[in-house]
């Protein structure tokens, strides 16, 4: 118990800011956001990206991907294939 | 120890939205497959006993399976003078 209180603190404390879902008013920020991407998408302005950023992209989109397995796997409810 | 840092909306919302649609999919999947080998034996086995019973049910009581339809002769069953007496026909 006394191991696990500050290393739990500090997880609540991180965890507070960074795996919040969003409030319904920033909703209209995150659509903004998605179209300044499609829009980037479409005008080639992406190809003015550093490949630093490139990566950096790719690694949050694979994120993303990975909690949509993670929801998979808890509606299956077996880690592979349905129902163990 | 290093701030926390702020996660942009766009992200949020496409993390959480891809976490719930995932797993209302996956449980309406989960929901039309066709059985398992577990529970294409556990049907049969069910249908079996059933079939058991109803065997056993005659046997104890020597009546009439269930369900079945017996065909008596008019004649033998008295319908003859029943209707003679009660109707004229």
């Amino acid at each position: 118990m006394t191991y696990l209180k500050p290393r739990r603190a500090i997880l609540w404390h991180y965890a507070k800011v960074e795996l919040v879902p969003p409030t319904p008013a920033e909703i209209p920020t995150a659509i903004q956001s998605l179209k300044k991407i499609v829009s980037g998408a479409q005008t080639s302005s992406f190809k003015q990206l550093t490949v630093k950023e490139a990566l950096l992209n790719g690694l949050v989109a694979t994120e993303v991907w990975t909690w949509f397995h993670a929801g998979e796997i808890t509606g299956k409810r077996g880690i592979i294939g349905y129902d163990a | 120890m290093v701030p926390p840092m702020q996660v942009s909306p766009l992200l949020k919302l496409g993390r959480y939205s891809a976490l719930f649609l995932s797993v209302a999919y996956r449980e309406s999947q989960a929901l039309q497959l066709p059985e398992t080998q577990a529970e294409e034996e556990r049907r049969t086995a069910a249908e079996e006993k059933t079939k058991q019973d109803e065997l056993k049910r005659v046997e104890r009581t020597g009546r009439n399976p269930r369900g079945w339809h017996i065909k008596v002769s008019l004649h033998f069953s008295g319908a003859m003078w029943m209707s003679k007496a009660f109707c004229a026909v």
